[in-house]
């Protein structure tokens, strides 16, 4: 696969320089091999912070507040009167499926026999309360409505009963509900933590950075724990928990009993090979120590040859990538503009 | 350096000690340029590690038949015990039970969930494994639903993984498919950061986590996400982690706290950490680097992309076994000499 255009073949000669001249450090420490140690950090930094505002800040705080401040002027009459019309077109085309000869279908999915009040003021709720939600937009709520009844599966076959259903809605209806405001003040805060981080870069108002560090910390800690305590420890534990002699219709089964053996005897001993309460003087301690670091070692041996098989890959990744789209590619680019 | 001045330097090296550095790395280089050179074919052994990860992903519809019957008895218990009594808990019980099968209905065989949590550094080994599992998935029609963990950096390989995967169906050896569909085959919700946090999110309801997909699309506007609101909905969750800690997050939330089968893509150099979990059944099966990626290749018949690159990885490793073999020789005879002085 090489380069289709010009600015493509362009990218993939920088890409091949700069692999060439983070393989020169194999040689020698050189200025090309500094640079592109550089140009690494410096890219992969530059596109963290992008890609962390376009999908962390703008879509979960500047949106919803630019939003929560449009929709804070926003014209009551408007929103209703919009609300109202596609709700009357969504009710229009559910009875036209009906007259279709859909009606035992609709009247089979679950819980759409009789209309359902709270369900509907629950799914309008969903629509018209989403942060990011547009209420100056008739066809933003438009889509809103119709995308929310049509995964609910509310029957909405009379029109009446929604028509009447939606005015009853209407009298305790806000455009920006009170729990939005508080919502606000929760994003405020949140920030004002995020941005209590960067007093570590002033030394007499560094201690401010503790509070969030605190939360963080605090959060993060009573969430996990609980929950890797149980799959880190308790899980692990209770596997260890194996049958000494394994049994099968045919007698014993060897390999399974040595396999559970090896298994529990490595546990123990490499357990107890880090048990430095006390001196391990004796010939039993010293020969169980002995079988602890015998199973350290085969393990660190399976780690460094999947270690070597992890560098050999990204080696060949790159061979590869200066075979094929480098060199087969650069080729192929001009052979093809001729 | 004056004379009788003792050598900083140490011993003088001869031409060997100075320059077998770059020799060893010419001598690797040489290997893994014939390696890719090597049209031949190659025969593996699928492991059980990997056996595991492919059969859980071919019982999925098996598994979800299965679900949806157990809620269906669920159902007919409740509506028995809705004859004497009718209170409204019993009702919306009743309602989420109906709901629930209805959800499940949509998608017959099955939803897995894909973690993409790697960056370039890692791409060469876990870039082949991601296209060979969702080639898989798209092979056996099962929905796709792919998010990246911790780092933000996966969002364009992934993005590019998915492309590829979803327009390269007739390539398969077996299993062909045709051109999938982003949004109704397949959905991508990018990054969002704090990872255990979202995936807890997740748990309770994917809408509200992500709001958009990666291109900004609603999600509750797309087809994909009408039979799919939480981790129940969802049959197998696949992580493919460059990183440290990414797949433990997965097996804490995934599997221990909302009883998914879990799978693993590791890069190599971890792989052997996560065995342990195998064997408590904590997960399902694992990949262990770019041997795992062609394993499972050769098992769901996708275009050898991992597999293509075990000729440069068996000659290096026999390289590898060589040197260690040179070294030890060399360090027993040093050894032997050391004595007799």
């Amino acid at each position: 696969m090489g380069p289709d255009t010009f600015i493509d073949l362009i990218g993939v000669w920088i890409a091949a320089l700069l692999t060439l001249g983070v393989y020169s450090s194999l040689i020698k420490d050189t200025f090309i091999s500094k640079l592109t140690e550089a140009v690494f950090v410096g890219v992969s930094f530059g596109m963290s912070i992008v890609f962390t505002y376009y999908n962390g800040i703008k879509p979960k705080i500047e949106e919803p507040l630019v939003r929560y401040y449009q929709n804070l002027h926003v014209d009551y009459a408007t929103v209703t009167n919009a609300v109202t019309e596609s709700m009357a077109k969504i009710a229009d085309a559910e009875t036209v499926k009906l007259s279709e000869g859909d009606s035992a279908v609709v009247d089979n999915i679950p819980g759409s026999t009789v209309f359902d009040t709270n369900r509907f003021f629950a799914v309008l709720d969903s629509a018209l309360y989403k942060q990011t939600l547009k209420l100056q937009s008739t066809n933003d709520v438009a889509v809103s409505l119709q995308s929310a009844f049509a995964s609910s599966e509310i029957n909405l076959k009379s029109k009446d009963a929604v028509m009447g259903a939606l005015n009853e809605y209407f009298k305790s209806y806000k455009t920006v509900p009170t729990s939005r405001h508080f919502w606000v003040l929760y994003i405020f805060i949140s920030v004002l933590l995020g941005l209590m981080f960067i007093t570590r870069f002033f030394p007499k108002h560094a201690w401010l950075s503790r509070f969030p560090m605190a939360y963080t910390i605090g959060i993060g800690v009573g969430m996990g724990t609980p929950l890797s305590f149980q799959s880190q420890i308790m899980q692990q534990v209770q596997a260890s928990f194996i049958p000494m002699l394994v049994r099968n219709s045919g007698g014993i089964d060897w390999l399974a009993t040595f396999g559970n053996l090896s298994l529990v005897i490595g546990t123990l001993t490499v357990l107890y090979y880090f048990f430095f309460s006390f001196k391990k003087e004796d010939a039993a301690s010293r020969g169980a120590t002995k079988i602890g670091i015998a199973y350290l070692m085969i393990g660190f041996g399976a780690s460094f040859a999947f270690t070597i098989m992890a560098r050999v890959s990204l080696l060949i990744g790159r061979i590869n990538f200066l075979q094929d789209e480098w060199i087969q590619g650069t080729y192929e680019f001009f052979k093809y503009l001729k | 350096m004056a004379s009788g001045s003792p050598n900083i330097y140490g011993p003088k090296q001869n031409f060997w000690q100075r320059h077998y550095r770059p020799l060893i790395y010419l001598l690797t280089l040489l290997c893994v340029v014939g390696g890719t050179l090597t049209r031949l074919p190659l025969s593996l052994s699928v492991s059980d590690a990997t056996q595991g990860v492919f059969d859980t992903l071919e019982k999925l519809p098996e598994l979800r038949a299965q679900d949806i019957e157990k809620q269906q008895a669920l159902l007919a218990e409740k509506l028995e015990e809705a004859k004497s009594n009718s209170g409204p808990d019993l009702q919306k019980e009743i309602a989420a039970i109906r709901d629930k099968i209805a959800r499940l209905q949509m998608n017959p065989k099955g939803v897995v969930l894909v973690c993409i949590d790697f960056d370039p550094s890692t791409e060469a080994e876990l870039g082949p494994m991601a296209h060979a599992f969702i080639r898989h998935c798209f092979s056996r029609g099962v929905k796709v639903l792919i998010n990246t963990g911790g780092n933000v950096m996966s969002q364009p390989l992934a993005q590019n993984i998915i492309s590829a995967s979803a327009t390269e169906g007739a390539l398969m050896k077996k299993n062909k498919y045709d051109f999938m569909q982003d949004g109704v085959d397949y959905v991508f919700f990018g990054f969002r950061p704090n990872a255990f946090q979202l995936y807890l999110q997740m748990g309770e309801n994917i809408l509200t986590a992500y709001e958009t997909d990666y291109a900004g699309h609603d999600l509750t506007l797309l087809p994909i996400m009408r039979g799919i609101r939480n981790f129940s909905d969802i049959d197998m969750v696949f992580s493919i982690s460059g990183y440290v800690g990414s797949p433990e997050t997965w097996i804490t939330v995934g599997n221990t706290k909302f009883g998914k089968p879990v799978a693993l893509g590791q890069v190599a150099i971890s792989a052997s950490d996560y065995y342990p979990y195998i064997q408590s059944k904590q997960i399902c099966g694992m990949l262990p680097g770019l041997r795992g990626a062609a394993e499972y290749e050769g098992a769901c018949g996708s275009p050898p992309r991992a597999t293509g690159r075990m000729w440069a990885q068996l000659y290096t490793h026999t390289f590898a076994i060589l040197l260690i073999i040179i070294g030890n020789l060399e360090f027993f005879f040093k050894g032997f000499k050391h004595r007799k002085v």
